[in-house]
């Protein structure tokens, strides 16, 4: 049983790195050199938001840190603000799912909307703090707009098509139990 | 189901929760390494992208063709009026084109009398653009030339007519040009015929606002901008564009690249002005090095 376990992880694991480098190449592509005043959703940090959410043991934040990261170096952006702040946000979304409260959509959805303004707020202040150029704020608001509508397409993705479900709260016993 | 017991699942345990906290801290303090000392951490910057984006190509090629072939596409549906308009543009090119000549052939007379010759350090490596800067947040492209062909920090990128950017973080294999309407970037300029110098500082608009200027009385829109070379950054007499003025009164830059289709770009070869230190080597070059005193005994 572990043993299966173990390996549906890691299957699972490899398949985030390969959904994030396929979202990177589209990024990359030599397409859109005039700058632009609408930003597109923030389709990777919605699906590790989702995921830490429900199964936080599926996706461990060093694994968030490493692609988020690369991601950072990759789109010229300050290496390691955007990805620290993901990697909180995510750990905090997943110390809340342990916690095995019963959690409707509308309450998850909340919750991740709080997280990623918090995000966006973050990269904000911290650029204002340590004297950045600051990215116009239009870009921003566009995002966070349009990831949090986005957002619960990216759900029906993590929970239909991955089968990725919250823990009951007898799993979440088991659990504990197991830890003992 | 339950989650796997052991301790390396575990996420909650307080192995995991230290683990979680060196990563984060390590996120912050690279962040802060880079604030402080940006050169090391963009070279590590370069080199992960020298190694990653390059092996991308074979998946990137396609799409990119594919989806340019589908513009095209769409761009042959306008043909006609195009063409109905190019047929009235060619009607003014014709006069333009006989001053044209007049004035080349002018030029060179000029030229000749002078005893002219371009600079002969002043040539250029075309490169493939790569990828672009792949968020809405920097402006910036890679290009296929690095430091296996002699590409350095600093020098200038130019398509077909006019600037494009700077060469900032050089890979083996690859490049980064930082374009014009990057936020973080900043060229000294001349705005002719008046001489007056000014900075185009770009802020992520498609028309980077020109500040500084002496004496924008001086100035009207219509002007050519070209770069100053002040502080020796960029190769002076670069055409960047046109002066506008955008509806809130604001001095801009009409950029003369073509920042739409950015294919191929030209990095100029620059190995800079010798610097005059004191008075004394204006009046004479340096000297060649002595013949050492080994060499005079024998």
């Amino acid at each position: 049983m572990n043993e299966t376990n173990d390996l549906r992880l890691w299957v699972f694991r490899f398949g985030f790195v390969i959904i994030a480098a396929a979202i990177v190449v589209v990024n990359l592509l030599p397409l859109n050199f005039t700058p632009r005043t609408i930003a597109p959703p923030d389709v990777l940090v919605a699906l590790a938001l989702a995921i830490s959410t429900r199964r936080p043991d599926y996706l461990p934040l060093w694994l968030i840190a490493l692609v988020f990261f690369i991601i950072d170096l990759l789109l010229f952006l300050p290496p390691g603000l955007k990805s620290s702040c993901v990697v909180i946000a995510a750990g905090i979304l997943g110390q809340l799912a342990t916690k095995g409260d019963e959690v409707t959509p509308s309450l998850e959805w909340i919750e991740v909307a709080m997280a990623y303004v918090g995000i966006i707020l973050a990269i904000r202040l911290v650029s204002t703090l340590a004297l950045l150029p600051q990215v116009p704020l239009s870009l921003h608001l566009t995002q966070v707009v349009g990831t949090l509508i986005f957002y619960p397409v990216i759900v029906v993705f993590v929970v239909r098509i991955l089968g990725i479900r919250r823990l009951s709260i007898t799993e979440l016993d088991a659990l504990m139990r197991g830890r003992g | 189901m339950a989650l796997s017991g052991q301790d390396k699942h575990n996420f909650t345990g307080p192995l995991a929760r230290l683990l979680s906290l060196i990563i984060i801290l390590f996120l912050i303090a690279t962040f802060i390494i880079w604030r402080i000392d940006s050169p090391r951490v963009e070279r590590f910057r370069t080199a992960v992208t020298d190694a990653i984006v390059p092996n991308m190509e074979w998946a990137m090629a396609p799409v990119t063709g594919v989806i340019n072939i589908a513009r095209d596409f769409r761009s042959y549906q306008a043909i006609y009026e195009q063409n109905q308009e190019l047929r009235r543009e060619l009607q003014t090119m014709k006069s333009w084109k006989e001053a044209a000549l007049q004035l080349e052939q002018e030029n060179a007379r000029l030229l000749d009398l002078n005893k002219m010759r371009l600079d002969p350090e002043l040539t250029k490596i075309s490169g493939v653009v790569l990828a672009d800067s792949g968020s809405p947040f920097r402006e910036s492209v890679l290009v296929n030339v690095g430091k296996r062909d002699g590409i350095q920090d600093g020098w200038a990128a130019m398509d077909g007519l006019g600037l494009v950017g700077r060469i900032s973080g050089v890979g083996e294999k690859t490049s980064r040009v930082v374009l014009l309407t990057d936020n973080a970037s900043r060229i000294p300029v001349l705005i002719q015929p008046s001489g007056q110098r000014a900075i185009v500082s770009g802020d992520s608009t498609i028309a980077p606002p020109v500040d500084f200027v002496e004496n924008p009385d001086l100035v009207r829109p219509g002007d050519r901008i070209v770069t100053s070379g002040e502080g020796g950054l960029l190769p002076a007499g670069l055409l960047l564009g046109q002066l506008a003025l955008d509806p809130r009164g604001r001095l801009r830059v009409r950029l003369a690249a073509d920042y739409e289709r950015l294919e191929f770009l030209r990095i100029l070869r620059d190995y800079g002005v010798p610097q005059v230190d004191g008075t004394g080597t204006l009046i004479a070059p340096s000297q060649p090095p002595l013949p050492n005193q080994d060499a005079l005994d024998e």
